[in-house]
């Protein structure tokens, strides 16, 4: 049953965006509580509070198109044919565009060089082709083939491949590559490896790709266009939930550019939260623990007693909330209230402070649990967030924030647009 | 907890720590151990998890409190806070992926040098249903083991092979090397007879600071 709210707040919404400029300030406040599932709009909202999409709609197609081919010449140029650039013509030809081969040799001690770079990047491919399999076990979707598989230009023998083929071609080298080094060890040569893998593509066909493999392509593509970051584990966590609201857009025109749209978000997204990735980053002020203590801060602002009581305990902020805050709380809920609390989070005018009310909400809903319990009991708690109702956690939320602002003697009407 | 106590069984609370590489299967170890459940993929450990077993060795029962950590090397400089004051870490390699038993190496020299000789270690080869890729040997494995002090098991966390086995057996040298701790500590200050009498001991309480061995 919808209650009266939740229409009106569709009707709302619809009327947002349907102006010529689209208002973020409204749209903030509208998707705050919540894009409606049904009506199929979260997709634009994200791309919208995002910041992917313009608030005027007049430039909404040209700003698609040029950064959907910026994302198709970024996936020649790093994907198919990686250090094609770099090569004189005739080195590169259409059976071995993967192989790179030119003055520029495997051995060269230069970590410019070309085959230098190519060794590093399949380090951190291989690290990524680990976490993409295994993103969102409990659901299939991941495991699923596309609807739209990315194709490449075709050789000249007119044969088309699909993008995944060149990164599953290449991690195979790499494995392949590792039971080598063995064979001069051992002297027993096992080429059982690129069996293994082979057998793990064996549900898709050669023009097939899985959307796990359209992440993996994703991050791979992010880790060289932003080597100060590269991979970390968590960003397959980010990209996750992005990818898979994008790929089920209702639009099909949209669905057929999910990839493209996924990876500029999720670049924008990352552009907030990517301190938090970054190890020599962690104790500056926009690093991940100088975000715990803050959390501490606030839990002890709010509630002393429970503060106190995790303190005795010597719980610390690291065993539960470097996970919550670095990934944005999505391992601790079922991906339908990620994406629900994700409308909120975006909606944050002031971005992800709202992050750290929530983890204050979430530790002080269960205070009653937490004060009772041992370590043991309290870690469980923590790591096994018990909760699933994201509504009663967002509205308490909006409730610490109202009264930390309260004895500020500042209270705006609306939550949204309170400064701290 | 007090009750048993009256039958002065002698209750240890240990802290076990599982490191190693990423995707060396230690969250598919510690869930077969602690819940007899496998999953073929699980999402990758960040930060780490904590889980708790129970067990009764002789007369002795067994509080083991387990960190599961992340593997990445993102997550490394977070180590220190999960093995410090441990009494026994499982360093789990892949035996289907020689770069895993490396890191397992590097995890030992950390170790020595951090804690000493008060852990200890255990080196697991994981996933021996793979014994086909396998691309590190039993042998290499086992001489490094034996040559830092640490047992060697083989397991297949898929398969339940071996894995209640790695826990028994590194429970009881935990239990040893706190009798050899309180035997210590007894020697040093033989008047104070206190905490030689059936307390529960807590070896959470045993000193911060490592014996520093000469090891690394």
């Amino acid at each position: 049953m919808e209650t009266a709210a939740a229409r009106s707040r569709r009707d709302e919404l619809s009327a947002i965006l349907q102006q010529e400029v689209v208002s973020l300030d409204q749209l903030r406040s509208c998707c705050f509580h919540g894009v409606p599932d049904e009506l199929g709009l979260r997709p634009l909202c994200w791309k919208l509070l995002l910041n992917y999409l313009p608030e005027k709609k007049s430039k909404w197609e040209s700003a698609l198109v040029q950064q959907r081919n910026l994302y198709r010449v970024w996936t020649e140029e790093f994907i198919i044919s990686p250090g094609k650039q770099d090569l004189p013509e005739d080195a590169v030809d259409s059976s071995s565009r993967h192989d790179i081969t030119c003055d520029d040799h495997p051995l060269n001690p230069n970590p410019q060089s070309t085959w230098s770079t190519y060794f590093k990047d399949n380090e951190v491919l291989v690290q990524i082709d680990k976490d993409a399999r295994r993103l969102y076990p409990d659901m299939c979707f991941f495991q699923r083939s596309t609807e739209f598989p990315l194709r490449t230009a075709g050789s000249d023998d007119g044969t088309k491949m699909v993008a995944a083929e060149y990164l599953r071609r290449r991690i195979d080298q790499c494995v392949l590559k590792s039971n080598a080094i063995v064979k001069n060890r051992s002297g027993g040569w096992n080429i059982s490896g690129g069996a293994k893998r082979a057998t793990q593509y064996l549900n898709l066909s050669g023009t097939e790709e899985a959307h796990w493999e359209v992440v993996e392509r994703m991050l791979f593509l992010y880790a060289k266009l932003n080597p100060g970051q590269s991979y970390v584990q968590g960003m397959n966590e980010i990209i996750g939930p992005l990818y898979f609201t994008f790929s089920t857009d209702k639009d099909k025109t949209y669905r057929e550019h999910a990839e493209a749209d996924t990876f500029f978000c999720f670049t924008n997204l990352m552009a907030e939260i990517r301190d938090r990735f970054i190890k020599h980053l962690d104790d500056s002020s926009s690093g991940i623990i100088s975000s715990m203590n803050r959390l501490m801060g606030m839990l002890k602002e709010a509630d002393e007693v429970l503060w106190k009581r995790l303190m005795e305990l010597d719980v610390k902020p690291q065993y539960f909330s470097f996970r919550w805050l670095m990934v944005l709380l999505s391992q601790e809920f079922a991906l339908p209230e990620v994406l629900h609390l994700w409308d909120a989070l975006f909606s944050d005018a002031h971005r992800f402070d709202l992050l750290l009310d929530i983890c204050v909400a979430m530790l002080i809903l269960i205070r009653d649990q937490l004060l009772d319990g041992d370590f043991a009991a309290t870690m469980k708690l923590l790591q096994n967030y018990p909760i699933s109702d994201v509504d009663q956690i967002l509205c308490k939320a909006v409730q610490l924030r109202r009264r930390v602002l309260d004895n500020l003697e500042q209270l705006p009407e609306h939550p949204l647009e309170l400064t701290p | 907890m007090a009750a048993s106590a009256v039958a002065s069984p002698r209750v240890h609370d240990f802290k076990v720590v599982l490191l190693g590489e990423g995707c060396v299967g230690k969250t598919s170890l510690v869930l077969r151990y602690v819940e007899n459940k496998f999953n073929e993929k699980h999402e990758s450990t960040l930060q780490a998890s904590f889980l708790t077993k129970k067990l009764t060795i002789g007369n002795r029962r067994v509080n083991l409190s387990i960190w599961d950590t992340a593997g990445q090397e993102r997550f490394h400089a977070l180590g220190p806070i999960y093995y410090r004051d441990s009494n026994g870490a499982i360093l789990t390699y892949d035996i289907t992926d020689d770069d895993s038993f490396q890191k397992v190496k590097n995890w030992v020299k950390e170790l020595k040098k951090m804690l000493g000789t008060d852990i200890m270690l255990t080196i697991i080869g994981n996933k021996t249903d793979l014994e086909k890729q396998r691309n590190v040997s039993v042998e290499t494995a086992e001489q490094y083991a034996e040559s830092v002090g640490a047992t060697h098991f083989q397991t297949s966390a898929k398969l339940n092979r071996g894995v209640e086995e790695v826990f028994l057996d590194l429970s009881r040298r935990m239990i040893e090397q706190a009798d050899k701790q309180d035997a210590e500590k007894r020697a040093l200050s033989p008047s104070s007879r206190s905490t030689a009498a059936g307390n529960v001991v807590l070896l959470e309480e045993t000193p911060a600071a490592p014996i520093k061995s000469g090891c690394c």
